[in-house]
């Protein structure tokens, strides 16, 4: 080997600084909400819910999916980075922008804040493009996760280029046509495409791994690359060019057996795992599964139901949460439990394994306090979740209030991580 | 079978008389009593200190170790990881290095990470299977 993994690896202070942000932001969005759960209802389409969402989605998604792809990217494909500082440079920047857009979202603060704190983070997203294109481009073993990541590029590209837009438009009105049909491809291409695709292919790699699974096919996950990108294109084309209806649930059939597929997938590597015990980590894998199998169904029956309707709005919230709480962040909560602990190894310990006792990564993580968190955010998803499908509002309180205690104890599994 | 599933030539003795057992040097999985060298055993039992720090087993009982060689001046070590593209196998193979060059600074190392014949569980030991809860 000419170039070992960690030769290769990226400055960790820059790709800290992601995931030490996108902790604190994720812990910030729980509370947030388990203070203001009371306005969580009605439209999706309101200041505080907007700013909630981009806390969740840019702030602890997006951040998190930075970070691991800079720190990931380069061992997984086996690639340099191809800039450490313009990853640097990227942070700050994305970091203004997206305390500039939450709070002007938040206080409705509609014109030059939106416009300027629009254009930083999609400024921000395009130096990352720049940046994991250009080291991509030097990968020579294409694998499946390397087509997922590219498809998530793909779709990252579109979703801050459509949100800039959207932000301009606030303030300058210069869409012809509702803009919450470009909300809706704004959200969908955020969520099914960019963060889906990315922690999807993530998963795949690190899946099998961490369970250490061999001799499954791979063709699920192939049907779920396809559908899933048919269905997110040809929403896209649907929705720009205003086809009939029928066609929409098509693209949303086949993005759902894209995503079933998915599900069969990992299904297919677990059972074929030699490592019988499941860890936390693995554990969390599981759950946002589950969770992505019911945003499926709510998804399948958004669709059928008419839009505007008082069910459609508060199924609608269902599904946002759902997909954001129950499917992506249990999914990275459960990757950052290994990631953040491959990292701080990395840095800490890896320059001395061979010659000292060093710890495993499994003992660099309290597995009481992360056992605690996993209980306290499956229970408090499915309350808060069941809140706003059936009401009374009360319920979203409590789980929501739950899910800040679980992001709080994630917090505290963090610090003692970096702590070791 | 022999957990290490190095061919013989591979564990040959440097010399009849400086060889000794497997078995002797109380490592673990012994099923064969290959005969090598001292020195190889050695190697070997440095090697048994390298956990993957994400499972916590070491890499002899992983079956990682292909093949090991030790001459008069040199130690060559074929390894692989359980994954292709597992993001520790550069951290695993410089704690290899850095371990065979602190225990044997007169020799020279060299570490080969090879992704074929690709790892396959059967080459784990007991007690790495007993370990990953497959016992």
């Amino acid at each position: 080997m000419d170039l070992l993994s960690t030769k290769m690896a990226p400055p960790f202070r820059m790709v800290s600084k992601y995931f030490v942000s996108a902790t604190l932001a994720y812990v910030v969005l729980c509370v947030c909400l388990s203070l203001g759960w009371n306005e969580i209802h009605g439209h999706f389409f309101q200041p505080h819910i907007l700013a909630l969402t981009h806390i969740a989605t840019l702030a602890w998604i997006t951040m998190t999916i930075f970070g691991a792809m800079f720190q990931l990217v380069p061992v997984v494909l086996e690639v340099p980075l191809w800039s450490g500082r313009l990853g640097e440079w990227q942070f700050w920047i994305y970091l203004a922008g997206l305390t500039g857009l939450s709070s002007g979202m938040w206080m409705f603060q509609v014109g030059l804040l939106l416009d300027i704190s629009g254009a930083l983070v999609a400024l921000a997203g395009y130096l990352f493009l720049w940046n994991m294109l250009r080291t991509m481009f030097t990968v020579e073993k294409w694998d499946l996760t390397g087509y997922f990541l590219l498809a998530g590029l793909l779709y990252f590209f579109i979703t801050i280029t459509l949100g800039l837009t959207l932000a301009i438009n606030f303030g300058h009105p210069f869409i012809s046509r509702s803009h919450i049909d470009f909300l809706k491809i704004h959200a969908h291409f955020g969520l099914a495409g960019w963060v889906s695709m990315i922690i999807m292919g993530v998963a795949m790699k690190l899946l099998p791994m961490f369970a250490i699974s061999h001799k499954y096919s791979l063709r699920p996950m192939w049907i779920a690359f396809w559908f899933v990108n048919v269905g997110l294109l040809g929403t896209m084309v649907e929705e720009s060019l205003g086809g009939p209806d029928i066609l929409l649930g098509v693209y949303a059939g086949l993005i759902a057996i894209g995503l079933l597929a998915y599900v069969i997938q990992i299904v297919l590597v677990l059972r074929g795992r030699l490592r019988k015990a499941l860890d936390v980590a693995m554990k969390h894998a599981i759950v946002s599964f589950v969770f992505l199998g019911i945003a499926v169904i709510l998804g399948c029956i958004l669709v059928s139901i008419p839009s505007g309707s008082e069910s459609y709005l508060r199924i609608a919230l269902a599904y946002g949460f759902v997909v954001i709480f129950g499917f992506a962040s249990s999914l990275i909560l459960g990757e950052l439990y290994k990631i953040i602990p491959f990292l701080v190894w990395l840095n800490k310990y890896a320059p001395r394994a061979g010659i000292a006792v060093v710890p495993t990564m499994k003992e660099m993580v309290n597995d009481r306090l992360a056992k605690a968190e996993l209980v306290l955010f499956c229970i408090g998803v499915i309350i808060a979740g069941t809140g706003l499908i059936i009401q009374p509002q009360m319920l979203f309180g409590i789980g929501s209030l739950l899910l800040a205690g679980s992001s709080i104890l994630f917090g505290f599994t963090i610090i003692g991580i970096y702590r070791r | 079978m022999n957990i290490f599933d190095l061919d013989e030539k591979a564990l040959a003795p440097d010399s009849p008389e400086n060889s000794g057992s497997y078995a002797d040097l109380d490592l673990p999985g012994t099923v064969g009593g290959n005969q090598f060298s001292i020195e190889q055993g050695l190697v070997l039992q440095t090697l048994r200190g390298i956990l993957d720090p994400e499972l916590g087993i070491n890499v002899v009982d992983l079956g990682l170790v292909y093949e090991l060689r030790v001459t008069e001046n040199d130690i060559y070590i074929k390894m692989t990881m359980t994954t292709p593209g597992c993001p520790m196998h550069g951290s695993i193979i410089e704690a290899v290095e850095r371990a065979i060059e602190l225990y044997f600074p007169q020799k020279k190392t060299v570490v080969d990470l090879v992704w074929e014949p690709q790892w396959t569980p059967e080459r784990l030991s007991e007690e790495a299977k007993e370990m990953l809860g497959m016992g």
